[in-house]
């Protein structure tokens, strides 16, 4: 009987996770997306992307791994080691599980006719994204539900929920002829639907999983030295000095609540889960909530809510407008102004995004506190994160980060090892971690693959083998 | 009525002089650029430039200092209380030394209805500049052309523009004069390149008029030139001297290394030079028919190429959305290039690497990717980003590592294009003004006067001139 083989090409380390489950000639890839890597970005506001060459160069810095049989010959150019996927043996299809970068931000470049699966809700999504210039590339998707299998050659695929802020986040069930993989995608348990993420490692668990690849983010060596003084218990308990988003938005609320000052916050505008909460934050508050056009044309087609904008003072905004933002404007019920936000800043509660951070010269005047809920830019250091604190400070409003440090989008590690507890497959492969060899797990036996190397199950075990 | 005088900004910073010379009404703005601070700009390639605001926000972020009677109404909008051009009784004139972004990034942000002065080559390359995006932010407005020694009137003041650089866009100092006194400003002073001779020249014309206040670039007193040449910080070290210290190089050691490589690299050689340089251009084009080399270069500096030294240039186009194949879609500027000039295709420089000198600027250098590097040599000359206290510099070295391509630079090692410190006390000694204002410089209080007075003026502040001294207005006494 033939054998299913599973190959790390990137995230075991760190994000970017791109990995493929094949069985002969079937192949599904989970995830296609670059390390986030902010810190040596080629990219960095002055060197070009080149147009017809993207792909070859995105290998060539490692934005996206050399995968066999996945790009278009034209892309790679005729004298490419790589095999184009024309040439390819494999019947192949991608699958992924949400749509923050480090998980798809490659998947324009994956060649047209091979599938690419993802979430109804991400799809969707994906395609509020093109519409506002966030674009990886304009391709068709294969939009899947949870529960539904579907096939990629002779491997059964079914989507699991999983809770991650980013709308349609899901974990897959992979199932070659011969084992059965899950692959968790990004998963944390304090975002407001436990009981969900619980009833669905239920299910898992009672699949009997041989291969389970688990997100380990939180197995940082910031976040994990904060229990390290006692052993790791598995539980689905917030950690002490650890927040789950509801207290996170409460804190907001508490901090803005009685405050004269205009409330702001700066978010990641695919994550719908928390932008539901501060919806309900501001109406708690008695204060309007306000979005840029682009992410108020998101909400209004994930969320069917209708909220009132900000023009921002860019080229974006003036001339004959974009599509999507001639949309905003004919369905928003107001648009308010920057001196009726500073004539009544206690009001109201302003989504400000980077791009737009010079906005704050004016709309900070009379005092205003500045919330940083996942927004970019995230990395401290990173050239982009002081040049935010610079203008901050030139503004004067008062910075608020409740969110980096003591919230994760990510299940803490005792959360994870309750879901490894339960689900109890016999191999585990933790992923997307700069520690993966810290998730360590009683019932399975602990695989940190290498990368590139091919692993194989045999009798339930995952054997690397040798290439010739 | 006396003579004011305000250091809007710069004395601190490398560029970004900004100072005023008033009398009455009449009024003499000196240059109107920015300070060079890459790692601190806020337009880091994600944030957004405002439209509306973009004259508010430059004066937030200090590109640009807060002057009354400069900017327009609609710009300001009340802002900082500052009074609008259209309501100014200032009778006023902005004069710029030379085409550099620390000298005159600003000059786009002054209201239309006042001159801006600059040479006529000047303008040529800041027009090229502005038709393919790469000029300041600006209104619809024109410029004024200066000359050599041709003197300006403002009112009751007079503006000497000294030439002392006559390279793409000239470079000046201006000899100011009121009816109390005269200023000079050096501009961007250099004493050991191509105009070293013309300079020193000049030293003699301007050091029998007198100068009341010197205004003088002290770019190279920062620690790392000063240790190199003097092997110590201290002021005191710092002696006279019109030669080029021991250990450094001038313009003609740095060309001649340049052409060295170029004449013995076996492969293609690739350069990334400041694009408005056209007298850099005009070199490089030369060298490279003297070893057989075609001297090919990106589009926007083609374009350059093309307007200001009327020739057709060579072009390799670039893999990017900036030159769209189908006509339909291509900008006139564009278009206008393509006609006037030689394409060379990527098929070309690879089937004879050695047979090129090709111009590679900092924006498209993924290209190299796509280049023959087997022998290459990259030359680096002084094109963004110049040095580590760029944060994109890593960027550049990171790419460049992940390529064959020989990384070869002159500049910032041993040699450095502002003058050396024992020549610039040198020409301020000869000069020898009864005020010494040093500027453009990170340690300007490291020049020192031979006779007269230092002064570090306080940035904003006006400054009367009154019998050959500077006293704050604040302090002055009429009697």
């Amino acid at each position: 009987m033939m054998k299913s083989e599973i190959q790390f090409f990137e995230g075991v380390m760190g994000s970017g996770i791109v990995a493929s489950i094949t069985y002969g000639n079937s192949r599904v890839i989970f995830d296609f997306g670059a390390p986030f890597n902010p810190m040596t970005q080629p990219y960095d506001g002055q060197v070009e992307k080149r147009e017809k060459a993207w792909v070859k160069n995105a290998i060539r810095l490692g934005q996206i791994p050399a995968v066999d049989g996945v790009f278009a010959e034209k892309d790679l150019g005729l004298e490419s080691e790589i095999q184009p996927y024309k040439k390819s043996y494999f019947t192949t299809g991608v699958i992924i599980s949400h749509l923050h970068l480090d998980h798809m931000s490659g998947i324009g470049m994956v060649h047209p006719d091979i599938p690419v699966y993802l979430h109804r809700d991400a799809h969707k999504l994906q395609t509020m994204l093109d519409a506002v210039g966030e674009s990886v590339g304009e391709r068709a998707f294969s939009p899947i539900d949870l529960y539904e299998p579907f096939y990629i050659g002779e491997i059964k695929i079914t989507a699991y929920y999983s809770d991650h802020p980013c709308a349609g986040a899901v974990g897959y069930l992979i199932e070659p002829p011969d084992g059965k993989y899950y692959y968790s995608g990004d998963v944390r348990m304090h975002g407001g639907h436990l009981d969900k993420v619980v009833a669905d490692i239920n299910k898992i668990a009672k699949e009997e999983v041989d291969v389970l690849i688990l997100e380990a983010t939180t197995f940082s060596p910031s976040m994990y030295e904060r229990a390290d003084n006692e052993p790791l218990v598995a539980s689905l308990n917030i950690p002490e000095g650890m927040t789950s988003e509801r207290e996170l938005l409460e804190r907001v609320y508490q901090d803005l609540l009685g405050s004269a000052d205009l409330g702001i916050f700066n978010i990641y505008h695919r994550d719908m889960e928390l932008i539901k909460g501060l919806f309900a934050l501001a109406a708690d508050a008695n204060r309007e909530i306000v979005f840029e056009p682009k992410t108020a044309y998101i909400v209004m087609h994930m969320l069917d809510l209708f909220p009132t904008v900000f023009i921002p003072d860019n080229k974006d905004c003036t001339g004959d407008p974009a599509p999507y933002l001639r949309f905003v404007l004919e369905n928003t019920p107001r648009i308010v102004t920057s001196d009726e936000l500073m004539a009544a800043p206690e009001k109201y509660f302003v989504q400000n995004s980077y791009e737009n951070i010079l906005e704050l010269f004016d709309l900070a005047e009379q005092g205003a506190r500045y919330y940083h809920l996942y927004g970019e830019p995230l990395v401290e250091g990173s050239r982009a994160y002081k040049n935010m604190q610079r203008v901050l400070q030139l503004t004067g409003v008062q910075y608020a980060a409740f969110a980096n440090l003591y919230c994760y989008n990510h299940a803490y590690p005792n959360n994870l090892l309750y879901m490894a507890n339960e689900i109890a497959a016999r191999n585990l492969i933790a992923v997307h971690s700069s520690s993966p060899e810290k998730l360590i797990c009683e019932h399975s036996r602990k695989v940190i693959p290498e990368k590139g190397e091919i692993y194989q199950l045999v009798d339930g075990i995952l054997q690397p083998i040798q290439l010739y | 009525m006396k003579t004011k005088f305000i250091m809007h900004s710069g004395l601190y910073t490398i560029g970004g002089v900004v100072c005023s010379i008033e009398y009455g009404n009449d009024r003499v703005i000196v240059e109107m650029g920015s300070a060079y601070n890459p790692d601190t700009d806020v337009y880091d390639g994600t944030v957004l430039p405002r439209k509306k605001a973009w004259v508010r926000d430059a004066i937030r972020t200090q590109k640009i200092p807060p002057i009354d009677g400069l900017y327009r109404q609609e710009d300001l909008n009340g802002f900082l209380g500052l009074i609008p051009a259209e309501v100014s009784e200032k009778n006023t004139a902005v004069l710029i030394t030379h085409l550099h972004l620390d000298h005159m990034a600003g000059i786009g942000m002054v209201a239309p209805s006042i001159p801006v002065y600059m040479h006529k080559q000047a303008v040529i390359i800041e027009r090229a500049l502005e038709a393919t995006g790469e000029g300041v932010p600006t209104l619809e407005r024109d410029y004024t052309f200066l000359e050599e020694n041709q003197p300006i009137r403002v009112g009751d003041i007079e503006v000497l523009p000294v030439l002392t650089s006559t390279r793409s866009y000239c470079d000046f100092s201006f000899l100011i004069s009121t009816p109390d006194g005269t200023f000079l400003y050096t501009g961007d002073l250099s004493l050991h390149g191509e105009d070293a001779d013309l300079n020193f020249k000049q030293l003699e014309f301007l050091k029998e008029k007198e100068i009341d206040v010197l205004l003088c670039d002290t770019t190279s007193f920062m620690d790392e030139v000063l240790l190199q040449t003097n092997d110590t910080t201290d002021p005191a070290a710092i002696l006279p001297s019109k030669d080029i210290p021991v250990g450094m190089l001038d313009a003609k050691d740095v060309n001649r290394e340049l052409f060295r490589v170029l004449q013995q690299q076996k492969g293609l050689c690739v350069i990334n030079f400041y694009q408005r340089e056209m007298d850099e251009a005009e070199k490089y084009i030369a060298w490279a028919d003297k070893v057989g080399r075609v001297c090919v270069f990106e589009p926007d500096c083609a374009y350059i190429v093309y307007k200001f030294l009327q020739i057709k240039p060579n072009i390799f186009i670039p893999d990017s959305a900036r030159y769209p194949d189908d006509p339909a879609k291509q900008p006139s500027w564009f278009k206008e290039l393509l006609e006037n000039a030689q394409v060379v295709s990527r098929e070309e420089i690879i089937s004879n690497p050695s047979g090129y000198l090709l111009q590679n600027s900092y924006r498209h250098i993924l290209e190299l990717f796509e280049l023959p590097d087997e022998d290459g040599a990259y030359l680096h000359a002084d094109g963004i980003p110049i040095g580590d206290f760029d944060p994109s510099y890593q960027n550049l070295k990171r790419i460049l590592s992940r390529t064959r391509f020989e990384y070869v630079t002159f500049f910032c090692k041993n040699y450095f294009g502002h003058g050396y410190p024992p020549q610039v006390k040198y020409f301020c000694d000869q000069i020898d003004p009864k005020v010494l204002i040093p500027c453009h410089g990170f340690n300007p209080e490291r020049l020192l006067p031979n006779h007269g007075e230092q002064l570090l003026p306080v940035e904003g502040k006006t400054y009367i001139l009154s019998e050959g001294k500077l006293t704050l207005e604040s302090s002055y006494d009429e009697k």
